[in-house]
């Protein structure tokens, strides 16, 4: 099987500041990594370039071997951090609109969540908390069998209670075949269910090892380790 | 997929669309009641003049003649500008892009349903002034009104009504499919900035409209001095001067250019929604 996720000399600029420079950076199947660093360090960045909402300025980047485009988009389930609905939409017209377009979508997966988090399907979205709405969002993106999740901040906004829920769906929702890339500040909540953890800073990826490797070598957690590596 | 996403587009635009056709429908039917009432009054036939029902007269006329064109107005703004630009470059974006669809496709979805719409709108207005202002005199002289349209025709556009009412609802077709595209052009382009991007979408559509009058102009000239000594791009205005040897000629030209600035708008839309998407 090809690599899932490969970036070879990966930049991106924006005008004159550099977002990302010259990445190196590959990912398998099967894992669940954690993409961490502090505001502006590049996660974003690499996120939408995995996605084509931005092109490389330099290098390239390759998922199952294809450039991004619609080939890739078949199997990327992408989160961003941001709400994407329409706010007249109802929650069946999401699943609908999903349905359509996304051959790999479990409806049946994504409804049994939603009565899970108490979430009426005839509600529309203009009615909903933010919290609620990045419930329905997440609950969409995980409903896929994709190869690719690529959650941007997927438990900022939500409460504990929802974000154990969450984290859960996560790791049992993805196969074998697949990868989960999830980028957050919010480690110590995420770290129990990470395998690996990518640290990236000023466009440059600082660190990318196994959590045991972590734990073993350095001999502390993740979190610890990131509050001594990216040290204000 | 283009199915599917010219069903979505639908369902989406036809939340506003239908609400203000169904609006002007009302307004027609209303002003139709109106229109009937008033020519009852005697001072329709000159017998007396009174003030204040002229004034009534007048503001509701107006206020029928501003809807009318609110009606045009907000649907070409919407479906040109409002909606591809939410669609394609704000958060919406996050999700258009992230579809398994090609940039083509988005924009042919997005080009075929406001044409439908555009049309709609078109033809619903024409029905609207004729349903407000049609009496039985017309319809008893319809019939001649027709015919003296048909038989008058080639003597001003010099091919029968025939030939030339289709080739003109061609050049519509073709020149309404080519600004809509030079707007997303000029959309996509001004997108990819890194900021301003607005004020950057505006300046390149006022930048290609200098351009290409400045072309047009040159033309217009060169064509002028080589054949009829004046011309302009406009086919009215061949027809109004009496040029009816030009009506080939005219349509040739005007659609070519229709057609070239079209494609070039559309693989330059293409290159930039694939190749330059910048979302913030």
């Amino acid at each position: 099987m090809e690599q899932l996720l490969k970036c070879e000399n990966l930049t991106k600029r924006y005008g004159y500041k550099t977002a990302l420079d010259s990445i190196n950076l590959n990912i398998d199947r099967g894992r669940i990594i954690g993409l961490l660093g502090p505001n502006g360090s590049g996660k974003t960045t690499l996120i939408k370039l995995i996605n084509g909402l931005l092109s490389p300025s330099e290098g390239a980047l390759t998922i199952n071997g294809f450039e991004p485009g619609p080939e890739t988009k078949k199997i990327v389930s992408y989160l961003p951090e941001r709400t994407y609905f329409n706010s007249w939409m109802k929650v069946t017209d999401i699943l609908d609109f999903f349905c359509d377009f996304y051959a790999d979508f479990d409806r049946n997966r994504a409804m049994e969540m939603l009565h899970r988090l108490n979430i009426n399907e005839q509600d529309r979205l203009s009615s909903m908390s933010k919290g609620t709405k990045e419930k329905v969002q997440l609950i969409m993106v995980m409903s896929r069998n994709a190869d690719l999740y690529c959650l941007d901040e997927p438990i900022g906004g939500v409460d504990p209670a929802a974000r154990d829920y969450i984290l859960q769906t996560i790791i049992t929702n993805y196969n074998e075949n697949a990868s989960v890339l999830i980028s957050t500040h919010l480690i110590s909540d995420i770290e129990n269910v990470l395998d690996d953890v990518i640290f990236i800073q000023n466009g440059h990826i600082r660190l990318a090892a196994s959590v045991d490797e972590i734990r073993e070598q350095e001999g502390k957690s993740v979190d610890a380790l990131f509050r001594e590596v990216f040290k204000c | 997929m283009l199915g599917k996403l010219i069903k979505h587009e639908f369902k989406a635009v036809n939340r506003l669309m239908i609400p203000i056709h169904l609006g002007l429908i009302l307004i027609t039917i209303v002003g139709r009641f109106y229109v009937q009432f008033a020519m009852r009054s005697p001072m329709f036939h000159g017998y007396s003049y009174n003030v204040w029902e002229g004034i009534i007269n007048f503001t509701l006329i107006s206020f029928y003649v501003v809807a009318l064109l609110a009606i045009l107005i907000v649907t070409e703004l919407y479906l040109m500008i409002l909606r591809p630009r939410k669609n394609f470059f704000t958060d919406e974006g996050y999700l258009t892009h992230t579809l398994p669809v090609s940039a083509t496709e988005h924009i042919f979805s997005k080009l075929i349903v406001a044409l439908v719409w555009t049309t709609v709108d078109g033809i619903l207005i024409v029905l609207s002034v004729l349903t407000m202002f049609i009496n039985m005199d017309f319809l008893r002289h319809f019939g001649e009104i027709w015919s003296e349209l048909i038989t008058s025709f080639p003597d001003v556009f010099g091919v029968p009504a025939g030939v030339g009412l289709p080739v003109f609802l061609i050049m519509g077709l073709l020149s309404s499919t080519s600004s809509i595209l030079i707007i997303y052009m000029c959309m996509a382009i001004g997108h990819s900035f890194n900021s301003h991007r607005i004020l950057a979408s505006v300046g390149v559509y006022v930048g290609i409209e200098i351009v290409s009058s400045l072309i047009s102009s040159i033309f217009t000239a060169l064509i002028g001095v080589s054949t009829i000594g004046k011309s302009t791009l406009f086919m009215v205005s061949y027809a109004s001067t009496g040029m009816y040897n030009y009506f080939w000629p005219s349509f040739w030209f005007s659609s070519i250019v229709s057609v070239a600035m079209g494609v070039g708008a559309f693989l330059i839309t293409n290159h930039f929604m694939t190749k330059r998407l910048n979302l913030e």
